[in-house]
């Protein structure tokens, strides 16, 4: 089993405050509490407080890379008890590695900034906010990391001793759904009100006005299923998982000749007689040439948005976003289905 | 046996019930002692009797038996008007007799309808229909996912008439099933059981509540029939419990199999029969509103859940449950129900499967909950003996060897009437 540990600048050894802008490096085993873990710890990463919170893309660009070289079977962040900043870059990294197949196990105090910022990727070990807990926690982190590490999967949080992850899996109830929705309705009418389903969907908050769409790029996205006739990346009618980015340069609307939708969620039929229906490049075009719109970008991004799960389309969301922002590109006209 | 393998088709009304324990087949049609015997040969010609069905083939299936089924579309209760056999499935099959009589049911037992309409049709001009694999194992895990498993069944494994329309060739399959249904039933019409229960009249002090069931009617393939006509376009209905469990509200929607409303789950009810079980002693039932859900706008969504929070006020209802159809958009359709029932004073519980994720839609109303499970979680991979309804999935695996499936697929897996004891726990 290949075990790396991350730590901050101060349990790697390398000072307190004074050293908070020390950028990502690497040292061969164990170092500090990684001594304490009764197993052997391939390598240990470390950065700078500082370093990580003011520069997260990059430090976590370099951290990826040396864990890449490593190829660790689980990774280890922290312990990092109370601390905001150390617990932030842990439930980053923690977060980027199992998001890349790399096991990762932390420890922190159950409102650290750290456990939002694992979004539920990492398995997070509940600490109080003091460094003197350590010699109790680091055994609990090595059984969750030495099990995960061996390619075992945990039980529930309860019984590992981690923090819920918010992740839903089933289970056999004693009673069926509709004795319990009888019994939870005559207990709300009693005032005792309680769920099984917790709600909590994220709010986004509107992106600024565009200042001037005349100078804008406008992109087109869309959730209907779009593609080129023939379906040569074989976008699924239902359950996507995937969005793909379609050239639109130089054509002044959507052929029915070049377009249809595979979207299993509606009646297609309107939409491959003139897919401009589904997505109005012609209209777009009309506001192009106007000069209402600056111009628009050459490529439709397009998915299916029909049985997916909300987790994927959260997912492609922030993709689909990050991509148009890296491009520069303001607006984005959404039609949805 | 494990109180969770209880066939679910429990009393209700003064209905008489007639269990199930054994399967046999034989050279006629009986029913003894808990013993059902079935012709086989003829149960397969009866299904077969409508144009549009090119054959039929039946089978005999056992809890435990190492059996996937796959494209099972329908599941039926068998059960017949005692007074008047002939007026059975009212509408459909039977003479439109409202409301629906005394029945005899059978209790251990359904008649499951596989049929692959793909095979026979061209349904790329459908849309909406989801080519997804509808599924039930006998044993094995899937099997503990879904009360169905517990059950003996008399399968039917249709092929259809291409060259009869897409819509009458359905109607001749979901005939063909209500039929042998019935059949099975009528064994039963010269016999008494010990099994009945009358309900008693209700205390007015008692809680009254009623119940909001969401349907789907969205055309062929996709339909939800009452008294054998489609509810397409129907605003929000209050419908008798006779007519609730007495074959009059059927099913011709197969959309994914975990959360599909078959005849089976209206006939056995869910929430339905669970409050029909507390009248008088827990709370006062007032009665059932279906209400069309997966509307195409906003504005249909929020019209439809004013007019079914209306129909629930007419009724005196204080408190409802609100089971959906499906998931995806059809939970804004239940989000705005338990809305307008708030806003009207009406406190509200609900049934709902949830996605990774979540869901798809919430109110802050939505304070009260109930988990039918998380439909995106795979179910282990199982090697069945044999495989009965058609060697392949949708994706072209074979049945035999499919590996992890979603539990989305498993008839009745999460069902959205709350007949499953699978639930979502945080992780």
């Amino acid at each position: 089993m290949i075990v790396v540990h991350y730590l901050n600048q101060f349990f790697s050894g390398h000072g307190g405050e004074t050293a908070a802008q020390l950028p990502p490096g690497w040292l061969s085993g164990a170092v500090g509490p990684g001594r304490m873990l009764g197993f052997e710890v391939a390598a240990s990463l470390f950065c700078g407080d500082d370093y990580f919170n003011e520069h997260v893309e990059k430090a976590l660009e370099m951290l990826l890379k040396m864990l890449e070289r490593e190829k660790p079977d689980v990774l280890i962040c922290g312990p990092s008890f109370g601390a905001g900043r150390y617990g932030l870059a842990c439930g980053t990294l923690a977060r980027a590695a199992a998001e890349r197949g790399i096991p990762a196990v932390c420890a922190m105090e159950p409102d650290s900034p750290g456990v939002s910022a694992a979004g539920g990727a990492a398995y997070i070990v509940p600490t109080g906010g003091s460094v003197a807990e350590m010699k109790h926690v680091l055994p609990r982190v090595a059984k969750l990391a030495e099990r995960l590490g061996r390619g075992e999967s945990l039980g529930p949080p309860e019984e590992e001793g981690y923090l819920p992850r918010g992740v839903r899996k089933n289970e056999l109830s004693t009673a069926l759904a509709a004795e319990r929705a009888v019994q939870a309705l005559l207990d709300k009418l009693d005032g005792r009100v309680h769920t099984e389903v917790p709600l909590g969907q994220e709010k986004v908050p509107p992106a600024e006005p565009i200042a001037s769409l005349e100078q804008a790029t406008v992109s087109l996205v869309s959730e209907g299923g779009l593609i080129p006739i023939g379906n040569p990346d074989r976008l699924p009618s239902h359950s996507a998982e995937k969005w793909f980015a379609y050239s639109i340069e130089g054509l002044s609307s959507l052929s029915k000749d070049r377009f249809q939708s595979i979207h299993g969620g509606f009646n297609t039929a309107v939409a491959n007689e003139d897919p401009n229906r589904l997505v109005p490049l012609d209209a777009l075009r009309h506001l192009e040439r106007k000069g209402r719109i600056g111009q628009i970008h050459p490529f439709l991004y397009s998915t299916t948005g029909n049985s997916t799960t909300v987790a994927n389309a959260v997912r492609m969301g922030r993709e689909i976003a990050a991509d148009l922002k890296k491009r520069g590109i303001l607006a984005a006209l959404l039609v949805g289905t | 046996m494990d109180e969770r393998t209880v066939p679910l088709a429990g009393p209700v009304l003064d209905w008489p019930v007639f269990p199930v324990e054994k399967i046999l087949p034989g050279s006629d049609n009986s029913w003894s002692e808990g013993v059902l015997t079935i012709d086989l040969d003829a149960m397969a010609r009866l299904a077969a009797v409508e144009t549009g069905v090119r054959t039929v083939q039946a089978h005999l299936l056992c809890p435990g038996d190492p059996v996937r089924v796959t494209h099972v579309a329908e599941t039926i209760l068998p059960t017949v008007d005692a007074g008047n056999p002939g007026a059975t499935f009212p509408g459909i099959i039977g003479l439109p007799v409202a409301p629906p009589g005394r029945q005899h049911r059978l209790n251990g037992v359904t008649v499951l309808g596989l049929v692959d309409f793909a095979s026979s049709h061209d349904l790329s001009q459908l849309g909406e229909y989801p080519d997804v694999d509808s599924l039930l194992d006998l044993a094995g895990p899937g099997a503990a996912v879904t009360p169905l498993a517990s059950q003996f069944h008399l399968a039917l494994d249709f092929t259809l008439q291409p060259k009869v329309s897409l819509l009458l060739a359905d109607r001749a399959f979901r005939c063909g099933c209500l039929r042998v249904a019935r059949a099975l039933a009528e064994t039963t019409l010269n016999q008494k059981s010990n099994l009945l229960e009358s309900p008693p009249s209700a205390d007015q002090k008692l809680p009254a509540v009623a119940a909001v069931v969401h349907v789907g009617a969205e055309g062929v393939l996709l339909n939800t029939y009452l008294y054998g006509r489609s509810l397409e376009g129907a605003d929000p209905t209050v419908i008798s419990v006779e007519e609730f469990f007495g074959g009059a509200l059927t099913n011709g929607a197969y959309d994914y199999a975990g959360m599909r409303n078959t005849t089976y789950a209206y006939q056995c009810g869910g929430v339905v029969r669970q409050l029909l079980a507390g009248q008088s002693s827990r709370l006062d039932f007032k009665g059932v509103v279906i209400a069309r859900a997966y509307l195409t706008s906003t504005e249909e969504k929020r019209r439809s859940a004013q007019l079914a929070a209306e129909r629930l006020v007419e009724l005196g209802a204080e408190a409802v449950v609100v089971t959906p159809f499906q998931t995806g958009n059809s939970q804004s359709d239940l989000m705005f129900t338990l809305q307008e029932c708030e806003r009207r004073g009406i406190r509200t519980a609900a049934i709902v499967a949830e996605s990774d994720g979540g869901l798809t839609d919430e109110v802050p109303e939505a304070d009260c909950l109930i988990s039918s499970g998380n439909e995106d979680q795979w179910i282990e991979a199982w090697r069945p003996e044999r495989v009965v309804g058609g060697a392949s999935l949708e994706d072209g695996r074979p049945a035999l060897e499919a590996g992890p499936i979603m539990i989305r697929h498993y008839l009745g897996a999460c069902s959205q009437l709350g007949d499953t004891y699978i639930k979502a726990v945080t992780w």
